[in-house]
């Protein structure tokens, strides 16, 4: 769910061949600075007059960096507080938040992102080409690379990456370890189902050659992804990457630390200790390729679980920065000397999901009683502080597909009792409805608050709401994935710039959350994703999301830009609606 | 079950005999505390009792809009209002409503079936004792709050079962308790007299038993009721609390409200008080109960 | 005196094993599982099969029991179903924390409570009595969480004279760690800095975890100290024109030290409850927020491999206590 997830992604054609000329023109200019990477990283240096003193003061205990526990180095240190531990440094073998965003600092892939956007951009290689049939794909990769074990990044070093994803052991060829590979490839060597992956081959030495079974637009973009990034084969070996045993009780047991102690990629920080629970550490890559236009020479990353817990050590100077900022907070963060709010482009959607095998909601006028019943306006300017806006669909506005002129529900609860005095309802009309505790998501800060204000209108308009909830994980996703609540609150962060990436999740096939089967909405989007001509599949997209307004599967009620807090003397942070954020281009100041 | 579990052990250590409840009376009237305690309690009660009368608004009666940081107290709202525009002081005294409930309920659970296990094993003695007694040490020795929330886990959420999993983690409590004082009655000389003169085994354990085996129950009962709040709050901060969004329970609002201690931080001090109160007027009483029942701490 | 430790420690094993399965099947009864934990928002029932399948759960419970029994006498805890990484690897990480926090808690609770204890009983009655009395009453009336997050703001947030979180300042977490327990790492590594942070982290959730114990601590040793100073040996002794200071260390103190032993033998098992809400609140990487975590994910392996291990602590803790008690006081003898 997090970057570019990447489900089939035909659209992106055009824009990757765009690209390429695009890259073509970029590339100049980083290849003259790869030249001198120190001259670059000494540049800066000299724009920080008072660096030596940074790590001293940056910090409220200044007598603790005195002692020297820290890797020696002039820049700075920056500590950023997350909210679990990283599950293993592995990009292939992860598909959480944690994981993805400290890889996204050690590792690199083919291609990348623009900074703060959606758009494809030359990471290792350097420009690409496909044949004719756009099966095979060649990548020109960058001269003089290193991985941080010295080893040469080069094409062999490419293949055996890939070779190695499409070879996975058994033991790793389940959702919860190769999740993006899945969906994005398909299956494995010899296995049942059919893999997009054919081969790759080092035709040259800078020179990869990447083999598909089938033409597909999404192959370029989905290489952004933090999960195909690169790592040294060579350690991969000698650490054991892919070696464990299967234990008497079937689970599978790594024994080897690449994972966990000897990550090595090619990216601007690099790997130096991971102590579970309390910090992973990373130090900036002196022999870096690329652009390092910040100062972080150590960068920590802290897991803290609490929500509050993070913005207090934000506020003592224990951290310079934490992801996803409660609402509430905004104001003590903006109106606190040395602190500052960041957000990140809307790219998500809330809503309230409706079951229809659960009756009464197989009846659309309840539906729709339901849609005029809730104040979405009135729940978004108060929960969502100016960081969010109602919905009106289920995808985001930014992206290409999205209808302006679909059906609304405007908030009227007389109307509602209306539409269900007119279909023949007594009132009070009885529904159940629930929603989640111990959690916090992007579009949903505070789901009770969200759910309260939500049963307080459902009651003045007519509904007798029975109430329910369960801890998020995994009591409440499971009971949601089961059918088992009528009415539930839950949402959608955005992998990909990809209209399939949202309505198509929710809709292309039959689940049980929702509760119908709707042959013609899963056959319009069977036709949207297999449209390749662009302006055709916005319009399919578009009818898309008008029949599913006037279906009503559920209530879309906001999208949201998360928000970041750093103290006010972090510059440089770029934040992007995919979370792939690079530190590297982060400032600390004095 | 902390204090409460402790607390009984030190029962154990210190009980002695009973039927001293004159004695006790005479004694609870002239514990300053356990008076405190008494007056403090009775306030409480009577806010449960005519919370309507009392409180200013409903315990869901929307009296301002709906805000992410809510005000704090005015002269209107004197403890402010929360993010649902509610009135927290109405909420607060509706509040005692459920959180006294909850506190009955819990040692209701445990006391009875505690009880039944206690006297069974104590007077049964014998294999139905040891067994009683081992699986009751295994249970012991999980951690309270640890078999709570699996508890809970198992149950399903909703006010009700988290009482009853709050009250069945004090089982083993007052188990052990009954069954320590009912074997050191056993052997006291009136019981033996009583059985010399033919009294009948279930007439001795009612008539004789048992009532000398209450007055450290008693005390544990309400040590335990102390205990059960807090554990009700603690089991909604981890959010295992009660299902039901909204409730007007002091620990559910504490709980739900965690988040908001900077910017609205009234929405934490003031329930966090009320069971901080409430459970220090019960602790007074249980405190002065245990004085006056133990004749060691007469002075 | 060693046929009873002996004893005990046999008679632990029938109640271990009992309690293992016990765990074992309850675990597995609990709603949802772990796959659905691991794959939240994304999970397709067809992924749902083939993640438990891939953990055996689809297996019978005994089998699965059994399984975990043959490894767990090759001392394989086995592994996290979240962090993949080795039961045993992650309880050594965590354990330290705790037993660093526990102990902190109960020095407060024992260098506090046994004095104000008894400095009370000696003015029974008196100011200290009665203001220690309704002081210790105030703190077991505290939720632990409430009374940690309330420390926590005053001291740390507003005052800024204590950390928020964690055990440790984080460029000091390079520094060597060679036990795990960070205070005695400073002092063995002679890395003072190191020792004086771990010891400012360890502060506020010690004072939060400790309040409990520290109340009932007071209360026990002024009860206890009472019944001694009425004893006829005591009388004796200052009959005897013996100095009060000696009767004091000599006669009083260890006496009523009995009671205060049993006390804090028993607090080590509750301490858990409350470290998993202090744990939890001052983000302190020990046994009580991994347990707690594990929960969330039912990460079965960890819970089982957690909660036993636990469950051994307690044991073999009032086992100790059990013996200090027979040093403590001649009149037991264990047959």
């Amino acid at each position: 769910m997090r970057l570019l997830g990447a489900k089939r992604l035909r659209a992106a054609g055009l824009l990757a061949a765009l690209l390429l000329v695009a890259a073509a023109c970029g590339d100049g200019d980083t290849a003259g600075e790869e030249e001198t990477p120190d001259a670059a990283a000494t540049g800066d240096a000299g724009t920080e007059p008072d660096d030596a003193t940074e790590t001293g003061d940056a910090t409220e205990t200044g007598d603790a960096t005195e002692t020297g526990a820290e890797p020696a180095g002039d820049g700075a240190t920056m500590v950023f507080g997350t909210s679990a531990d990283p599950v293993v440094l592995d990009g292939a073998l992860v598909s959480d938040g944690e994981s993805l965003r400290a890889i996204d600092q050690i590792f690199e892939g083919l291609v990348t992102l623009e900074l703060g956007g959606t758009e494809v951009a030359p990471g290792l290689a350097e420009s690409w080409e496909p044949n004719d049939d756009g099966t095979v794909w060649a990548f020109q990769l960058r001269d003089g690379v290193t991985f941080h074990d010295g080893e040469v990044f080069n094409a062999e070093a490419v293949c055996a990456n890939f070779d190695r994803w499409y070879n996975f052991p058994e033991a790793f060829q389940t959702a919860d370890a190769t999740y993006y590979w899945q969906t994005v490839f398909g299956g494995f060597a010899g296995g049942e189902t059919e893999s997009l992956f054919a081969s790759c081959e080092a035709t040259e030495d800078l020179v990869a050659t990447i083999t598909l079974t089938k033409p597909s637009a999404s192959f370029i973009p989905s290489l952004a992804l933090t999960n195909f990034t690169f790592a040294s084969p060579a350690a991969l070996e000698e650490f054991g990457a892919d070696e464990g045993e299967i234990g008497e009780d079937g689970l599978f047991r790594a024994t080897g630390t690449y994972g966990t102690e000897h990550p090595t990629g090619t990216g601007p920080f690099r790997f130096v200790e991971w102590t579970r629970g309390q910090q992973l550490v990373m130090e900036r890559n002196p022999d870096y390729w690329g652009e390092f236009p910040g100062n972080i020479q150590n960068l920590i990353f802290r897991p803290i679980a609490d929500g509050p817990a993070r913005l207090q050590a934000l506020q003592t100077g224990e951290i310079q920065g934490y992801d996803l900022v409660a609402p509430e907070d905004f104001e003590t963060i903006e109106s606190t000397e040395g602190l500052q709010l960041l957000s990140r482009p809307a790219f998500n959607v809330g809503y309230i999901g409706f079951n229809q095998a659960i009756p009464p909601l197989e009846d659309i006028e309840v539906r729709r009683a339901i849609a005029h019943a809730i104040n979405r306006q009135e729940i978004v300017d108060a929960f969502y502080v100016g960081q969010g806006e109602v919905a009106t669909q289920f995808m985001p506005p930014a992206l290409f597909g999205y209808a302006e002129d679909v059906t609304t529900y405007d908030y009227n609860p007389e109307m509602s009792q209306q539409i269900l005095t007119d279909a023949g309802y007594e009132l009070p009309v009885e529904i159940q409805f629930a929603f989640p505790t111990d959690v916090s998501r992007p579009y949903m800060p505070d789901p009770q608050a969200n759910y309260e204000a939500m049963v307080a209108d459902l009651e003045e308009a007519g509904f007798a709401v029975q109430q329910d909830s369960a801890p998020w994980s995994p009591d409440y996703l499971g009971n949601v994935d089961t059918g088992q609540y009528a009415m539930y609150l839950l949402g959608w962060t955005g992998d990909f710039g990809d209209p399939d990436n949202f309505i198509g999740t929710f809709f292309q096939s039959p689940q049980p959350a929702w509760g119908f089967d709707n042959p013609e909405i899963v056959s319009i989007l069977d036709e949207a994703e297999a449209e390749t001509d662009e302006d055709a599949r916005v319009a399919l997209y578009e009818e898309a999301n008008r029949m599913l307004m006037d279906f009503l599967p559920g209530l879309p009620y906001v999208h949201t830009e998360p928000a970041l807090a750093f103290t006010s003397n972090v510059e440089g942070y770029q934040p992007s609606p995919v979370s792939l954020e690079p530190f590297s281009i982060v400032t600390v100041n004095e | 079950m902390s204090v409460a579990e402790a607390e009984a052990r030190e029962l154990e250590i210190e009980h002695v005999g009973g039927g001293l409840w004159r004695d006790a009376w005479e004694r609870l009237r002239h514990n300053k505390g356990a008076i405190a305690g008494a007056v403090l309690l009775g306030l409480f009660v009577i806010l449960a009792v005519f919370a309507p009368l009392i409180a200013p608004y409903g315990p869901n009666e929307r009296v301002a809009g709906l805000a992410a940081t809510p005000p704090g107290p005015t002269a209107e709202h004197w403890f402010g209002v929360d993010e649902q525009g509610r009135d927290l002081l109405s909420r607060v005294v509706y509040g005692s409503r459920l959180s006294l409930l909850v506190g009955v309920v819990s040692v209701a659970v445990g006391l009875s079936f505690g009880m039944l296990l206690g006297a069974t094993a104590g007077y049964l003695g014998g294999k139905v004792d040891t067994l009683i007694m081992r699986i009751i040490d295994i249970v012991l020795s999980i951690p309270g709050l640890l078999f709570a929330i699996a508890l809970v886990t198992l149950l399903g959420r909703g006010l009700v079962q988290v009482m009853l999993a709050v009250g069945i983690t004090t089982i083993p409590v007052f188990a052990r308790l009954l069954r320590g004082s009912i074997l050191a009655v056993r052997e006291s000389d009136y019981v033996l007299a009583a059985r010399s003169v033919g009294t009948p085994g279930r007439g001795l354990l009612l008539r004789h038993i048992l009532p000398n085996s209450v007055a450290p129950v008693i005390v544990a009962a309400t040590l335990a009721m102390a205990t059960a709040i807090i554990d009700v709050a603690g089991l909604s901060f981890l959010g295992l609390g009660p299902a039901e969004a909204g409730l007007p329970e002091w620990g559910a609002i504490l709980a739900d409200n965690q988040d908001r201690l900077q910017a609205s931080p009234h929405l934490v001090f003031f329930p966090g008080f009320a069971i901080v109160l409430s459970v220090l007027a019960i602790n007074l009483i249980g405190d002065g109960l245990r004085e006056s029942i133990d004749p060691k701490l007469r002075a | 005196m060693l046929r009873y430790v002996a004893l005990r420690l046999l008679y632990m094993v029938p109640v271990l094993l009992v309690l293992s399965f016990v765990l074992f099947a309850f675990l597995r009864a609990l709603p949802g599982g772990p796959a659905i934990a691991l794959l939240g928002e994304r999970a397709t029932e067809r992924d749902l099969e083939v993640l438990e399948q891939r953990f055996g759960l689809d297996r019978p419970v005994h089998e699965q029991y059994f399984g975990y029994m043959r490894n767990l006498a090759r001392g394989d805890l086995g592994v996290s179903i979240r962090t993949r990484r080795p039961v045993r690897e992650e309880l050594l990480d965590r354990f330290p924390a705790t037993v660093e926090l526990s102990i902190g808690a109960i020095l407060v609770a024992v260098l506090v409570g046994v004095p104000l204890g008894f400095a009370a009983a000696k003015r029974y009655q008196g100011a200290i009595d009665q203001s220690s009395l309704v002081a210790s009453l105030i703190g077991i009336s505290f939720p632990v969480f409430f009374l940690a997050l309330l420390l926590k703001y005053v001291f740390a947030v507003r005052l800024g004279w204590l950390p928020t979180i964690g055990r440790i300042d984080v460029r000091m977490l390079t520094a060597e760690h060679p036990t795990g327990f960070y205070l005695l790492d400073g002092i063995v590594t002679r890395d003072w800095d190191a020792f004086v942070s771990a010891a400012k982290h360890l502060v506020l959730p010690a004072i939060a975890l400790g309040t409990i114990p520290l109340a009932i601590i007071t209360r026990i040793t002024r009860g206890a100290t009472l019944d001694v100073v009425s004893e006829d040996y005591v009388r004796t002794a200052r009959a005897k024109g013996l100095v009060s200071s000696v009767v004091n260390r000599r006669h009083i103190l260890r006496n009523a030290m009995l009671p205060v032993v049993t006390i804090v033998g028993l607090q080590v098992g509750l301490l858990l409850t409350g470290a998993i809400l202090t744990e939890t609140v001052f983000s302190w990487p020990g046994m009580g927020s991994w347990i707690l975590e594990a929960i969330r994910f039912r990460d079965y392996a960890v819970l089982q491999g957690g909660i036993l291990f636990f469950v051994l602590v307690v044991v073999l803790v009032n086992l100790l206590v059990d013996i200090s008690y027979a040093f403590l006081n001649p009149r037991i003898r264990y047959r």
